[in-house]
């Protein structure tokens, strides 16, 4: 499987991932499945996820806002922002929060390999 | 409009996961050999399907529910799904199931339809942000001292036995700013309120039963008290009965009365920093009052009944100091409080006056020491209640909670047997720890970190991250973004910060 080596678990992080990493935990629980099947499907995700989002999305997006931790380790950058402001394109409008954390890794890694 | 897309995109995932992995559970099932097993891989791979597959069409914040009504459809698993889902959405306000179901099993396709979503989108804008403030259950919580005080004039006035209870809060030296409240005032009020009316009803046949109303007040303090006080309290009693219409005619004065000597009582007993000189001087004033009845009665009646509150008052006290004296030298008190019918009051501050004599410090505590004490109380109720609170992920809850335990179970002191002061002391004493500041940082960044994990997150991929100075620039793309409770795609991100 060198393909799905090459796209990040990063996005199992967000709801749709932890979901999925819930109800595969509750699958394994009941010995529905095995564990390895369960990370194939966790590899299988990172890449769906990676796919789609690059395929299916063409929202933008923009924000402002103020640093309050910057973080870059192993090619991930961490920013901690605080009173962010979003302004989505559209019609929605903009959103504001308190903080939001970014973790977000090297978009070239995927080009590379 | 990046938030609609959001369903149709987590749906796609889903859909090629699924395609994706099916091959691979069929195969699981196969090499398994039992054609049950690769059903059992089938159905248990579905629950998952429609799970999310259900959620999709909502944007975001409806994942918990569809979770729910699966968990319905689909008993025992789903229903541990639907718990171990709880952690990560804190949503509960979702009202409208879904109307579509799972109903056939062996569809893996998702159905897609999808209900208007722009009324969920709306409805469940920000309610993660406004339901913060965690500490909003601690106002309640702290007061609990308050409590008993509070709870009192309806007990005196559904039972009259509570009169007792005057003296117990009147005597607390303590609270000085809390003598003259009414509360204190009322447990009285509310008993001769009750023998009025019992006379109003009952006449002449009621007396006998207010003559034994207040026989209950006196009888706390008989335990400590001469026989020859009974006697001559018997006595009195009779007399009361004789003369009960005057006592109905003048009740309000009588009250009026009773407060006043209460309030004397108290002056006289905050003169007496040492608890010890109490006894002598109720024994003083009893004296007084063994005198009282041989002089004119009739004229005396008002005078006599005010006495005979006073003398409960002075029993009360006396039992007080007397189990006080029996605890400072370290014996329990055989007699707990006889006929503590009336709440924890009672309790409550005798508890905080014997941690103050077991510390060896027989003053009374200052209004400002006081009032110190209740702050720093209030403080910590107020922490623990964040440790157990709905909001911390679990980690970190148990971790507090555990840590809280170990804390109070090694600085516990012996005669400790009422609750929250300990666990305030303990504070305290871990600010003054030479390694609590250390820990207490720590786990302020956990809870940093935890929060926003839970709550506000980002996960893309940056293609450009620039900086001028305190300038920050970033160009992101493919991400996903999660605000209040809200989530967002995007294709581009750009941002601009300063730090």
């Amino acid at each position: 499987m060198a393909a799905s080596n090459s796209f990040y678990d990063l996005y199992r992080h967000g709801s749709l991932g932890m979901t999925l990493t819930d109800a595969l935990d509750e699958l394994i629980e009941n010995n529905s499945i095995a564990p390895q099947l369960a990370m194939k499907v966790l590899t299988q995700f990172d890449r769906v996820v990676a796919e789609t989002l690059q395929e299916r999305v063409k929202s933008r997006l923009t924000f402002k806002g103020s640093l309050d931790t910057y973080r870059f380790c192993d090619e991930v950058w961490t920013f901690l922002i605080r009173n962010v402001t979003f302004k989505m394109d559209g019609t929605q409008g903009t959103v504001v929060a308190d903080k939001v954390k970014i973790v977000s890794c090297s978009a070239k890694r995927n080009d590379d390999k | 409009m990046s938030n609609i897309h959001v369903g149709q995109v987590y749906e796609a995932v889903i859909q090629g996961v699924i395609d994706a992995v099916r091959v691979d559970f069929e195969e699981n099932g196969v090499e398994d050999g039992v054609l049950e097993d690769l059903k059992k891989v089938r159905q248990s791979r579905i629950p998952f399907l429609p799970r999310c597959c259900e959620l999709t069409p909502f944007p975001n914040t409806a994942f918990r529910l569809g979770g729910l009504t699966l968990d319905h459809k689909w008993h025992m698993k789903l229903s541990q799904l639907n718990v171990a889902q709880f952690p990560w959405d804190p949503k509960p306000e979702q009202p409208a199931p879904p109307a579509q179901q799972p109903a056939a099993p062996p569809a893996p396709v998702p159905q897609a339809a999808p209900p208007p979503s722009a009324a969920y989108t709306q409805s469940t804008l920000s309610p993660q942000t406004t339901a913060q403030p965690l500490s909003l259950p601690n106002p309640t919580q702290p007061h609990s001292n308050g409590m008993p005080i509070k709870q009192e004039p309806g007990l005196a006035r559904s039972e009259p036995v509570a009169i007792k209870q005057e003296p117990g809060t009147g005597s607390q030296p303590l609270h000085p700013g809390y003598h003259n409240a009414p509360h204190t005032v009322n447990p009285g009020l509310a008993a001769s309120r009750a023998a009025m009316a019992l006379q109003n009803k009952f006449g002449e046949g009621a007396a006998a039963s207010i003559a034994s109303m207040s026989n209950g007040n006196g009888k706390v303090g008989q335990g400590h008290v001469g026989q020859a006080q009974q006697q001559q309290q018997q006595a009195q009693m009779q007399q009361h009965a004789q003369q009960q219409q005057q006592h109905a005619q003048q009740q309000q004065q009588h009250v009026q009365q009773q407060q006043q000597q209460q309030q004397a009582q108290q002056q006289q007993y905050q003169q007496h920093p040492q608890h010890q000189q109490r006894p002598q001087h109720a024994q003083h004033i009893q004296q007084q009052h063994m005198q009282q009845p041989q002089q004119g009665r009739p004229q005396q009646v008002t005078h006599q009944y005010s006495q005979q509150m006073t003398q409960q008052i002075q029993r009360m006290q006396q039992q007080q100091a007397q189990q006080q004296q029996q605890q400072q030298r370290g014996i329990a008190p055989n007699s707990l409080p006889n006929a503590q019918t009336d709440g924890p009051s009672d309790d409550c501050w005798e508890a905080v006056m014997m941690r103050r004599n077991a510390e060896g410090q027989a003053v009374e505590m200052g209004r400002v020491e006081i009032d110190d004490h209740l702050h720093a109380q209030i403080a910590a109720r107020a922490k623990q209640m964040e440790g157990g609170g709905l909001m911390l992920p679990l980690k970190q809850a148990t971790k507090t909670r555990s840590l809280d335990n170990r804390r109070s179970r090694a600085a516990a002191g012996p005669s400790q047997v009422d609750g929250g002061e300990d666990d305030m002391k303990d504070e305290d004493l871990d600010d003054d720890a030479i390694n609590s500041d250390l820990d207490d940082s720590d786990d302020n960044k956990e809870d940093d970190d935890e929060d926003d994990e839970m709550g506000h997150m980002m996960l893309c991929m940056y293609d450009k991250v620039q900086r001028v100075k305190n300038k920050w620039k970033c160009t992101l793309k493919d991400g996903v973004l999660t605000v209040n409770g809200k989530e967002y795609v995007f294709h581009k991100a750009t941002g601009e910060y300063e730090w």
